[in-house]
């Protein structure tokens, strides 16, 4: 059983509880729910370098390619992917950002990000939750485009720790085969 | 071993194409809106040929079970 | 959803006056914005071009087993690229000869039949047709296999693996019409006799710009490297990004057909000669292959980037997998493919070395995408840096002013001493290889010069042959003489 102390709400008042494995099912949603909601309001404010302390350092963030076949399971075979992010990686996107001359995103995107249909499951250990949620994130780029709406399903790991949830893993099924929207240069 | 045949009625539509490819096996009589068998087993020679009937079969009605001989 | 219209006879003015105001225009080296976005011209590309040329649609192994296909395009249309029943390559017309129903539905797979879902026309997969419901009480007999089975591109070869497939009868052969563009492709995709495969399906996304604009690119700017792709060096991921250009040079091999090459162990450091290939993979290579030139060329100033007319490109350099770690080269092929006026669809692979260790290979995989996939570093600002053309194209304000783009910079010519084939320039600067994919563009957009009839639109000789003998059956019949045609 993990020792590790958690903030049981992002709110005011913190209670600590000392057993990550003695928080209730109705605790760990709570956890997860306010962690995407304050990842996706971070990255709708390009709050980047804020967004990269919720990423666990361990995280692999992945956005397989999808293809359009008769059965789901076969949708997302092959093991081709469009982005495999470890933290450097990601860190490094973050860089690039910041440099101010990373055209795609001069202006940047005015984005918003809807989480829904969340779902929550305890992990294999007892300091990992398994967090699935669906997006949908408008994103108006530069200064005259039309927005795109890019619908994602994401499939999450939180690792919970003192300092609360981390992001451990994320793959993110886009709903799309073929992107409608020009790049990924807006985290999904 | 030996392969036993058999045939989807409900989902046969008289394409014919396995009768093209066996058609010592199956026939579509005139008239007939579906295939019927002539037989209903083969020897292990003739799997290749029944293998690439039912693949070929655009209704998938062609069912192949192997049985002891 | 994109439209555009489809050109009627009294188009071909226009387009045929766009395209001798660009042959005017690119004798001055400059360029009208007009051919970036605009209905008739994109719809002639379509069908000038697309119709005429030899077209890339995928990689053997992306199917290897009898009966698997994938799904491509060859202009606007979708196509199944499949491998039949007895093993041989087929590019297929995607519509029913009945109705006109699509009968593929999924993006690859493997079946032995493509069944019509609206009346159930059956096709092999080699397109030929297979049989109909009820056919003895609906038909009588079987229709004619080939007569009535999907379109076939009656032309379908596969260079090093790379399938390429021409709708027209009329061009020559493959490794022809490339010309001395293979001498230098094989250079880079040959260096073993097991060759290169593909490491996952492609990716595909949609840009808003036009096809030109990513194969002109990949044909000879190397110019835009410091600025276009900076960010990657103020990152601190790749340093001197400025310093790119002053390495390149330019392999041109004519028809439209170029390569960008650099001294990349100038550039990076002197273990970075053959793209900087790590051991565990360059010691594979079997380079007894090569000629003299060859070697020395990919030795020393390798062939980084290129285009074969009208959209294939490639790219392989060195770039780290992971911050901090070595460069390693990954092999990258990309279709531009055309969409709609200014917009295309970037349909990108990842290819190695069969022979390589799996471990470079994921490492390469890695790397490619992550510089230039959908997320790419450097694909995102290429893509976007193209955006502001397809404005222009349309713009009534360019198009009034005559608006032009400039292909005047200083050129120090190609290299005399050049032993290989095509034409060596040492420096890249000159935007001589850019103007030549224009020329290009010119002479395919001249390939004919009528709008062809709906029947003989087929690309299936069959077809056409038996409407001349049936012509001439009736001719004669009507008239009791020989006409020409009874005489094919």
């Amino acid at each position: 059983m993990s020792t590790t102390t958690v903030n049981t709400t992002a709110g005011n008042t913190a209670a600590t509880v000392t057993d990550t494995g003695a928080l209730t099912q109705e605790q760990i949603r709570h956890l997860a729910e306010d962690f995407l909601a304050r990842e996706a309001k971070l990255l709708d404010e390009r709050r980047f370098d804020e967004w990269l302390t919720m990423i666990d350092d361990e995280i692999v963030y992945e956005v397989p390619i999808r293809s359009a076949r008769l059965s789901f399971e076969d949708e997302v075979s092959g093991g081709g992917y469009r982005i495999r992010d470890d933290k450097p990686l990601l860190a490094l996107r973050v860089a690039r950002l910041d440099s101010g001359q990373a055209w795609a995103e001069v202006a940047p995107s005015r984005t918003l990000r809807v989480v829904g249909s969340v779902i929550v499951e305890r992990g294999e250990s007892a300091d990992v939750v398994n967090v699935e949620s669906a997006l949908l994130l408008y994103r108006q780029r530069g200064h005259d485009e039309l927005g795109d709406v890019i619908p994602v399903r994401r499939q999450d790991q939180l690792r919970l720790t003192a300092d609360g949830p981390r992001l451990l893993r994320r793959t993110a099924l886009l709903t799309t085969a073929i992107l409608q929207t020009p790049n990924l240069g807006v985290f999904v | 071993m030996s392969i036993s045949i058999a045939l989807d009625t409900s989902k046969c539509q008289a394409y014919g194409l396995c009768m093209g490819i066996s058609p010592d096996v199956f026939d579509v009589p005139s008239g007939s809106s579906i295939a019927v068998l002539l037989r209903d087993s083969a020897d292990e020679d003739e799997r290749e040929d029944l293998e690439e009937a039912a693949r070929s079969c655009p209704a998938q009605a062609i069912v192949l079970t192997t049985t002891g001989a | 959803m994109h439209r555009y219209q489809t050109p009627s006879a009294d188009d071909t003015a226009y387009i045929d006056s766009v395209v001798d105001r660009v042959e005017e225009s690119l004798d001055d080296s400059l360029l009208p914005v007009d051919i970036f976005n605009d209905d008739r011209i994109f719809a002639a590309e379509m069908q000038r071009i697309f119709t005429k040329t030899w077209v890339f649609l995928g990689h053997e192994s992306e199917i290897p087993n009898k009966g698997d296909f994938v799904m491509r395009r060859i202009g606007t249309d979708r196509v199944i690229l499949s491998r039949d029943s007895k093993g041989i390559i087929r590019v297929l017309n995607n519509h029913c000869r009945h109705r006109g129903t699509e009968v593929c539905h999924e993006d690859r797979g493997n079946t032995a039949v493509f069944k019509c879902p609206y009346h159930g026309w059956a096709y092999k997969n080699d397109g030929d047709w297979a049989g109909a419901p009820q056919m003895n009480d609906a038909y009588g007999e079987k229709l004619d296999p080939r007569e009535w089975g999907l379109l076939r591109a009656p032309k379908v070869e596969s260079l090093f693996g790379f399938i390429f497939a021409s709708l027209s009868e009329d061009v020559p052969p493959l490794r022809e019409y490339l010309g001395d563009a293979v001498w230098a492709f094989e250079a880079v995709v040959n260096l073993h006799p097991d060759g290169m495969e593909v490491l996952a399906q492609p990716e595909v996304f949609t840009v808003k710009a036009d096809w030109k604009n990513g194969a002109e690119n990949f044909a000879g700017d190397a110019y835009h490297v410091g600025t276009t792709h900076y960010s990657n060096t103020l990152s601190g991921f790749i340093p001197g990004l400025n310093n790119v250009s002053v390495v390149a040079h330019g392999y041109d091999f004519g028809n439209g057909n170029s390569f960008i090459g650099h001294s990349i162990a100038d550039l990076i450091a002197p273990q970075f000669t053959m793209w900087g290939y790590p051991p565990e993979v360059r010691d594979l290579f079997d380079l007894d292959r090569l000629d003299d030139v060859q070697r020395e060329m990919i030795e020393n100033r390798p062939p980084t980037i290129g285009t074969f007319f009208p959209n294939f490109s490639y790219l392989r350099f060195p770039q780290p997998a992971n911050p901090g770690e070595m460069p390693i080269p990954f092999t990258n092929i990309r279709v531009w493919q055309p969409v709609a006026p200014g917009v295309m669809e970037l349909w990108t692979w990842e290819f190695e070395y069969k022979v390589a260790p799996q471990a470079y290979k994921d490492k390469a995989y890695l790397a490619g995408q992550y510089g230039f996939g959908s997320g790419g570093v450097f694909e995102q600002d290429d893509t976007v840096v193209w955006e502001g053309i397809a404005k222009a194209g349309r713009s009534a304000w360019a198009r009034e002013a005559g608006m032009r783009l400039h292909f005047r910079q200083k050129r120090t010519g190609p290299d005399p001493e050049w032993q290989g084939p095509g034409k060596y320039y040492p420096s890249i600067y000159g935007e001589y290889l850019q103007e030549a994919f224009y020329r290009r563009w010119v002479d395919a957009m001249r390939s004919h010069n009528q709008t062809m009839k709906a029947e003989t639109k087929a690309a299936d000789l069959a077809v056409r042959e038996a409407a001349v003998v049936a012509a001439a059956a009736a001719a004669v019949e009507d008239e009791g003489i020989l006409t020409e045609g009874a005489q094919a």
